[in-house]
């Protein structure tokens, strides 16, 4: 239902990494979501595809895990 | 290049209610984060509970609504301090997050306030996963809602320290079980249930009581 704010918490997130990392350009992006985190797969991708234009994550595949429980969680993120 | 994070995606949300509840801690207040459905009954709660409470245990409420500030004026009625949280203003947000509450603090006189309810927005799914700095969760379910509610909405529920049945008085009109609620409700949460009626009274006296002894127990842990 909050799926475009999750998405650009995530995003936030993934440029503050990735500069942490000194990585100019991010491929992909790992997360884990639970089935009880109230977050909709699907719409976490349409909103993270959206938002992830002009971020260092513009071309950015978002790869998701599913998982047990409440999680929602930031993974791993690649990129060079 | 492979970075390793695992971190929380609402872990921004979470760092501010760490602060919220550092305010909350300092100042010794209970705060209960109250979330149920729209109609559920939360206000109609939040103000019966204060006509019995508020003369022995001072009273805040924070009114989270998308728009209106119908329920803070509602509760200041009661004589009890309230301050609106209109989510219209801020893209009609489908719950509160310890942003808004950690700026809503700032309106109230914490000094003065021994247990601060916050009302959520009404939804049982947004919610459940946004901390708000509380130290308690309430979910207020209502017997026209039916009784399958804990297993149609497990997150919300799951968290819950405590579960109020509202409109216990229309139990005689509906086909609501009460049984069916509770095992429901018992494969996912030992939590206590209130049946009540904020309409009558009825049931009440009960809720109040766990509300003063969370109180209690709070006051001699800090």
């Amino acid at each position: 239902m909050h799926e475009v704010s999750i998405a650009d918490a995530l995003l936030r997130q993934v440029e503050e990494t990735a500069s942490r990392h000194g990585l100019r350009a991010v491929q992909s992006v790992g997360v884990c979501v639970g089935d009880l985190s109230g977050v909709v797969p699907d719409a976490l991708s349409f909103a993270f595809e959206v938002l992830r234009r002009g971020s260092v994550a513009g071309e950015a595949s978002l790869q998701i895990r599913a998982s047990a429980g409440d999680d929602l969680r930031l993974e791993w993120i690649e990129g060079e | 290049m492979r970075v390793e994070v695992v971190e929380r995606v609402l872990k921004a949300n979470d760092a501010l209610a760490e602060e919220v509840r550092a305010t909350l801690d300092q100042a010794r207040v209970l705060a209960v984060n109250v979330i149920g459905s729209p109609g559920s009954g939360k206000t109609a709660l939040l103000e019966q509970t204060a006509a019995i409470l508020h003369p022995r245990v001072k009273l805040g409420v924070i009114e989270g609504d998308i728009a209106t500030t119908r329920d803070a004026e509602r509760i200041a009625r009661c004589g009890v301090p309230a301050v609106q949280i209109e989510t219209r203003l801020i893209g009609n947000a489908c719950h509160l997050d310890a942003h808004l509450v950690r700026l809503a603090l700032e309106r109230l006189p914490l000094a003065d306030v021994k247990v601060l309810f916050i009302e959520n927005v009404g939804n049982l799914v947004c919610p459940s996963a946004y901390t708000l700095g509380e130290h308690l969760r309430v979910v207020v379910a209502s017997v026209p809602e039916g009784d399958d509610k804990p297993r149609k909405y497990p997150s919300t529920f799951a968290k819950a320290s405590a579960v109020v049945l509202n409109k216990v008085d229309l139990l005689p009109v509906t086909d609501f079980s009460m049984t069916a609620f509770v095992e429901g409700l018992r494969e996912i949460s030992a939590a206590p249930v209130f049946p009540l009626s904020a309409r009558t009274g009825e049931g009440l006296g009960t809720w109040v009581a766990w509300v003063e002894a969370q109180c209690a127990l709070r006051e001699r842990a800090a």
